[in-house]
């Protein structure tokens, strides 16, 4: 399955989908010492690093970018994220640690992607391809 | 596709430096992120110091004045001239305070004004209607949209900062007026409107937010003109549990003096309604203490006015506290405030006026206090809604958390 969507930091990654249907703050809800994310948010006690990291939208506070880069620095960030719609706080992470990222799908992505899902994100083409279902 | 003028055309191609191509880099991907066509110019910028300093280095590199207005966000309580008062780790202090000073260097070269602030509109960094802002803090995004009437998106920092160093700003969402009309309509039902304290203000923000995710709110139902600090409670929880930038007061803020107004003639996609199990389920949210012990009463969520500091000062007078009480503010209120002698009677009742820093904040603000603050008190549904993540919190009015300060227990007055 192949999805058409916007590009909002071009660039590849592929791995395995982590997918939520709860809104995300990087400084609220990710441990950058350890890629997980922090009790409050639904995915509690997952490991986000190295996945294709698929969720709705952002909540809360502005300065996610500013830890999400810490957690990049560590080796413990996403490698690529997919977005219902990256409201702007969000859109700002992926530009700023320049790391791969689409939104504005053809179909939602937290419906038709499931955690454990094979993906391939091609940002710069935007475009989300499910390659192995879970 | 967003199209350049030929100056902005230079900047992006490096020839205005490396560290203003990188800005207006960021800004192009982000603009075409969110199909803006154009860039605007930009009226104010707020930014948080808290930068990865090669980051700031290599963005700042040839940047020898910011283009608009920008102002410096708060840092770490060790990196304040409260950090012996209040007692903090020398190597976290020492560490954070290096890093903190190299940034700070590289800011007050290009001309940052050092506010320290999360509301620098009650500084030197004002806003009229319609007045183009990047400002990287939430409650003051919702602020500046919603009370001032300004034009602003939830930037982040690096947007805030590529925004300050070029002057510009890709317009798009909420800089457009036709983007500006509120999708869910809020009615407020079996509530006296008229007798809200700050923190129902708050919880009833609290709750919108989980409900409005980034929509654009229109709240009815209120009476009569509320002041700034009650907009304040209203809406900065809105921007915690969701990601609120824009809350219409019916018949309160600028741009909706009526429903139609708010709405821009349009049918409101989702209307909800607030009502007295709502109110509670908030409350019970951000009530997680499970004792009336309490250890540490928090107010200046987003920093206190001097008009929050007086009535604080006044409910305190005469009085001694029996528990941590700290009252944050933004540096040039401190000077109003103690010059008025609103700090003096606070200090005289065992409480603490603190500037430049965040009481909410724990992996940000308070990092690197030596003592824990324990069981938190506070009026503010952001700073409750923070602290729940780490410790159990009282939610309450100003007045029911000065009243257990003063008595050393918490006494719920709902």
């Amino acid at each position: 399955m192949t999805i058409r969507g916007k590009t909002v930091n071009g660039g590849v990654a592929e791995g395995e989908a982590i997918v939520t249907k709860m809104p995300f703050n990087f400084i609220l809800d990710l441990d950058i010492h350890t890629g997980k994310v922090k009790s409050g948010h639904e995915l509690n006690g997952q490991d986000l690093s190295n996945k294709i990291f698929v969720f709705p939208t952002g909540r809360g506070s502005t300065w996610g970018a500013l830890m999400a880069y810490e957690s990049l620095l560590r080796g413990t960030f996403c490698k690529g994220m997919v977005c219902t719609e990256a409201e702007p706080v969000i859109g700002a992470v992926a530009i700023m640690l320049d790391v791969p990222m689409v939104h504005r799908l053809a179909m939602n992505p937290v419906e038709v992607i499931h955690t454990g899902d094979y993906v391939r994100v091609n940002a710069t083409a935007g475009v989300v391809e499910v390659v192995k279902r879970a | 596709m967003l199209k350049l003028t030929d100056e902005q055309q230079r900047m992006y191609q490096g020839e205005c430096g490396p560290g203003v191509q990188k800005a207006m880099t960021i800004l192009v991907k982000y603009g075409n992120a969110y199909d803006a066509e154009r860039m605007i110019r930009v009226d104010s910028t707020h930014t948080p110091p808290a930068f990865n300093n090669e980051f700031l280095t290599q963005i700042l590199t040839g940047v020898n004045e910011v283009k608009t207005v920008s102002s410096l966000h708060m840092t770490r309580i060790c990196c304040t001239r409260w950090a012996d008062t209040v007692g903090v780790v020398p190597e976290v202090a020492e560490s954070a305070c290096q890093v903190h000073n190299q940034n700070l260097d590289l800011f007050r070269k290009a001309g940052f004004l050092e506010t320290f602030t999360c509301v620098p509109f009650l500084t030197e960094n004002t806003l009229r209607p319609g007045m183009v802002f990047s400002w990287s803090e939430s409650s003051a995004i919702v602020a500046g949209n919603s009370i001032f009437a300004g034009r602003g998106n939830r930037d982040s920092a690096p947007i805030a900062l590529s925004s300050a160093i070029t002057g510009v700003t890709p317009e798009m969402l909420l800089h457009k007026p036709e983007n500006r009309h509120a999708e869910l309509l809020v009615r407020m039902e079996g509530l006296d409107v008229g007798k809200f304290t700050d923190a129902d203000l708050g919880a009833i923000g609290f709750y919108v937010g989980s409900k409005a995710r980034d929509r654009i709110v229109a709240v009815t139902g209120f009476l009569s003109q509320l002041t700034y600090e009650q907009l304040k409670y209203l809406m900065t929880p809105m921007a915690v549990s969701g990601a609120v930038a824009l809350c219409h007061v019916v018949g309160v803020t600028m741009e909706a003096p009526t429903v139609e107004s708010a709405l821009g003639g349009q049918s409101p996609k989702e209307t909800i309604k607030v009502g007295p199990a709502e109110l509670k389920q908030a409350y019970d949210n951000l009530n997680t203490a499970t004792s009336d012990d309490v250890d540490t009463i928090l107010f200046g969520c987003p920093h206190a006015t001097i008009s929050e500091i007086q009535k604080i000062a006044n409910l305190v007078a005469g009085k001694k506290v029996r528990t941590r009480f700290w009252v944050l503010t933004a540096d040039v209120i401190y000077a109003l405030a103690k010059r008025s002698g609103y700090v003096d009677t606070i200090h005289d009742a065992g409480g603490l006026v603190i500037t430049d820093t965040c009481i909410s904040d724990r992996f940000y603000g308070i990092y690197g206090l030596k003592e824990d603050l324990g069981i938190v008190g506070t009026s503010s549904g952001k700073s409750a809604a923070y602290h729940t993540r780490a410790t159990q919190v009282h939610y309450g009015s100003t007045e029911t958390c000065v009243a257990a300060a003063v008595r050393g227990k918490w006494r719920s007055e709902r």
